[in-house]
């Protein structure tokens, strides 16, 4: 094995249009490479779970290995399960599909993008009814517990 | 994987009856700052490094030292300037004075006493008599005391330094783990407590005031000019 990709989440608050992709790899000359394609070196942060303790034990084994994030909000519905973030897994897939010089369609994360828009639609619509109703609402509860 | 616990090993030591000096990041981050400063200042070489799946990137208790059963904490790698990081523990030698400084990190509830028996165990492979612990306790005050394995190490800071015993109570984490230890494997301990005055919201916030106090006894003590 030549080369380890490791693909992962970058959580981000601010608001956009297109995601970025922040990368980090085990070697300078690879960083170097992302860099050209657009990728923003990670300068500091931490990379949980798998695909950190990957990058991680493939350095200690000198293999190289490059991990790309792609930018996210993180978007959860009210009960705390993340929506699936098809508009980042789509720009990493793009630059990954470059990179290795394969060919993907990526047509069917286009169909799951426009579900997770409408999905955070609705969510913000809920949000805005039920603080519209708080404000309109002066009543206080009858009752203490 | 199947071991959970490994040493890689860079450099062998041929010190002569060295002291181990032992740090991590506790109350107020002192003992992690007092062997920062000493790698630092002593010009020390990395010998060794201990790794662990015990060991998280990100802690699910505050502050990391407070370990929990049900809480593991999170795997993975710091990233830093672009450069990747394991969580480690780093083993640091110095010829003169012949000193082995233990960069510590708190390990999760499974691991902590494997983790810290597996250092103890090195630093006697490696010729370690006397561990030196640094760390901090909560105080209004930035008085120093100590602790150790037998009185006549009590006695002898009570001379030499005017040292009390002044805290009683417990000694968390990775630096704890290894004092106690260290005492159970007939190894002389020595414990350096500085008062400092905890910070509730940021327990971990470094006091360099109060880790100073130590670095100038403890110079004292190993005998770094």
């Amino acid at each position: 094995m030549k080369k380890i990709y490791s693909i992962a989440a970058y959580l981000t608050e601010r608001t956009f249009e297109k995601p970025n992709i922040y990368g980090t790899a085990t070697s300078s000359k690879s960083l170097n490479e992302l860099k050209k394609m657009g990728v923003i070196p990670l300068d500091q942060g931490v990379i949980s779970g798998e695909n950190g303790l990957i990058m991680g034990l493939a350095k200690k084994r000198n293999v190289e290995a490059i991990c790309l994030l792609g930018e996210t909000r993180g978007y959860q519905t009210p009960t705390g399960q993340y929506i699936i973030d098809a508009k980042a897994t789509k720009a990493v897939l793009n630059l990954l599909t470059s990179l290795l010089n394969l060919e993907v369609d990526l047509g069917p994360l286009d169909k799951q993008a426009k579900e997770m828009d409408d999905v955070i639609a609705e969510m913000a619509e809920i949000e805005r009814r039920i603080k519209e109703e708080m404000s309109a609402s002066s009543k206080k509860p009858s009752y203490v517990t | 994987m199947s071991k959970q616990i490994w040493i890689e090993k860079f450099e062998t030591t041929e010190l002569k009856n060295p002291v181990a000096i032992v740090g991590s990041p506790g109350l107020r981050s002192i003992g992690k700052l007092v062997v920062d400063q000493l790698i630092v200042q002593t010009n020390s070489r990395l010998m060794a490094e201990l790794y662990s799946t015990h060991l998280p990137i990100i802690y699910q208790t505050k502050p990391s030292y407070s370990s929990h059963f049900s809480l593991p904490g999170i795997g993975g790698v710091r990233v830093n300037q672009g450069q990747i990081y394991l969580p480690k523990v780093q083993f640091y030698m110095c010829s003169s004075p012949p000193t082995i400084i233990v960069r510590g990190y708190h390990a999760n509830f499974d691991g902590q006493y494997d983790i810290a028996s597996k250092v103890v165990d090195f630093l006697i492979e490696n010729g370690v008599n006397r561990i030196i612990v640094t760390a901090g306790y909560g105080s209004k005050n930035r008085k120093l005391c100590c602790a150790a394995t037998n009185p006549e190490m009590i006695q002898e800071m009570k001379e030499k330094f005017n040292m009390d015993v002044d805290y009683s109570g417990p000694f968390y984490g990775f630096s704890g783990l290894v004092f106690g230890l260290a005492s159970l494997k007939n190894v002389d301990a020595l414990c350096l407590f500085s008062g400092t005055e905890p910070n509730f919201q940021d327990p971990e916030s470094p006091d360099p005031n109060s880790s100073q106090i130590i670095l100038q006894v403890l110079t004292k003590i190993i005998n770094l000019s």
